[in-house]
């Protein structure tokens, strides 16, 4: 078939193909505002905080291994990394009661700039994110500001370095091997920040891919309106040139008639008086 | 009797410019069709424009080549032989109201007042010169009866036209038939297995494939000389 038959094929049905892809590019628009309406969603800010992990030295120097106080810190941090106690009630519980006693300080580092709900627990909760390397965590927040991102891995970093023997001491209560400590009897975990919480960065946001998804979905119903378009061509009947009439019956065609012209045009030849 | 009266009803052929693309496709249908005839053996050339289903324009082609035929000199004779929905007589705004119905019911009791109800009252001058129309005439009572009637006096009515523009004329003369859609009646292929050239009227992006092959075939076993086709684009 020749590229002018297909672009006919074009013209004719080009109402399919316009319905199919303005379907699917009003359903992608809409789904695109809300995306460029959602917090976050196509961007973010990140702030980190990297807080060192280990046992508080033994009262009783007798008793000192180090090389027990190393493993047992590796098996705290990776405990805090891993664990529960990040996203536990508690835990993001501290962190918004610290985030409120810092308001000032916040206000003060980023005026002017709203934090967002930074004290949703629950929200707080699925922003964080850790990686340990050895007895070091680095702890990761990407909230939908740049205020409310730092304010957060702030507050993480401090609550850690306070509570962390409230959060993880018990690791180290069945340890017998490592000595006791504190004249209680077992040792305590104990955390400082090693790095403060870093300036925040821009990030891509969850759904920062769903715009391209959304152009992919306007490409793929464009080819499906266009195959359909051919598929509706090719099941249609009606004969469209005088050439396929032509090889269909095996005839001559005599003469081709365009449109009779609208009245009023080619009707040069005035009447007679 | 003048000229006759022409309603402006339907633009006709005689109604375009004869410089127009319009005008054009019919003279050259028109002169394609002629050039079938060298060696023919009568002077007096039959042809059936006929279409596989009704379009609403088949009679516009039969009248335009008509006009074409005339205008390029060649007397020819329209009949409307489409009994069901006579067209052609209103188009050209003809007084005769009696026609081709007429002539097969007072022929089938009288065969040889054929000729002269032809010759003397029933072939209406128009306004183009060298045309004439046998219109429909008035509706047959019995519209049923139309292929019976048909198939026994068809052929004394086309040997009498033969005759009448015989004696007429010593050119060439043309006798073209406008008849209902081949699928919707069997007269149209009573009609083609008499005349000398049948042309299938095609409509583009109406007439389906298998309309098309459907006409064919349905001439074909009429033994129609099914010599070409028009491609009327609307």
């Amino acid at each position: 078939m020749e590229l002018r038959a297909y672009w006919a094929i074009f013209v004719r049905r080009f109402w399919i193909i316009a319905l199919i892809v303005g379907v699917v590019a009003l359903y992608s628009a809409y789904q695109y505002y809300h995306l460029h309406k959602t917090p976050g969603a196509l961007k973010a800010y990140q702030s980190t905080v990297t807080v060192r992990i280990g046992l508080l030295d033994s009262a009783n120097p007798t008793d000192t291994n180090y090389a027990d106080y190393v493993s047992a810190s590796e098996a705290l941090a990776d405990e805090f990394t891993t664990g529960p106690v990040l996203t536990s009630p508690a835990f993001t519980q501290q962190i918004v009661q610290q985030i409120q006693s810092e308001r000032a300080l916040i206000a003060k580092r980023f005026p002017g700039q709203d934090p967002g709900d930074i004290t949703n627990a629950g929200a707080i909760a699925g922003s964080l994110t850790a990686a340990r390397a050895h007895s070091l965590v680095t702890l990761s927040v990407s909230w939908d500001t740049p205020a409310g991102a730092w304010a957060i891995a702030d507050a993480t970093g401090k609550v850690s370095a306070a509570n962390m023997g409230k959060y993880i001491d018990y690791v180290v209560r069945s340890n017998t091997s490592v000595a006791p400590a504190n004249g209680q009897g077992q040792a305590m975990a104990s955390a400082e920040v090693v790095n403060a919480a870093t300036d925040p960065v821009s990030i891509p946001g969850p759904s920062a891919s769903k715009p391209t998804m959304l152009l992919a979905l306007i490409v793929v119903a464009l080819i499906i309106g266009l195959a359909l378009a051919f598929l509706v061509e090719y099941l249609d009947d009606r004969i469209r040139s005088a050439h396929e009439v032509e090889n269909l019956l095996q005839l001559p065609v005599y003469g081709e008639i365009p449109p009779a012209p609208a009245p009023g045009k080619e009707r040069a030849r005035p009447s007679a008086a | 009797m003048g000229t006759p009266f022409r309603q402006e009803q339907v633009a006709l052929l005689s109604d375009y410019d004869i410089g127009s693309a319009y005008y054009a496709a019919y003279t050259t249908l028109c002169a394609n069709i002629r050039f079938s005839w060298e060696g023919a053996k009568t002077q007096q050339h039959t042809v059936l424009l006929a279409a596989a289903t009704s379009t609403g324009q088949h009679a516009t082609v039969a009248a335009n080549l008509a006009i074409a035929a005339a205008q390029s000199g060649t007397p020819t004779i329209l009949i409307d032989a489409d009994l069901s929905t006579p067209s052609l007589q209103k188009r050209f705004g003809t007084t005769q109201q009696r026609g081709l119905s007429d002539l097969l019911t007072e022929g089938a009791s009288r065969p040889q007042t054929i000729f002269p109800l032809l010759s003397e009252t029933l072939l209406s001058e128009t306004f183009i010169p060298n045309l004439r129309l046998l219109s429909a005439g008035s509706s047959l009572s019995q519209p049923e009866q139309a292929p019976l009637l048909l198939s026994n006096r068809l052929s004394d009515i086309l040997n009498a036209l033969r005759q009448i523009q015989a004696e007429a004329e010593s050119r060439p003369s043309l006798i073209i038939f406008h008849a209902p859609p081949i699928l919707s009646s069997i007269s149209t292929a009573q009609i083609s297995a008499l005349v000398d050239q049948t042309f299938l009227v095609i409509s583009n992006g109406q007439t389906t494939r298998t309309q098309a092959r459907r006409a064919q075939e349905q001439l074909e076993k009429a033994h129609a000389t099914l010599s070409g086709l028009v491609m009327l684009d609307i």
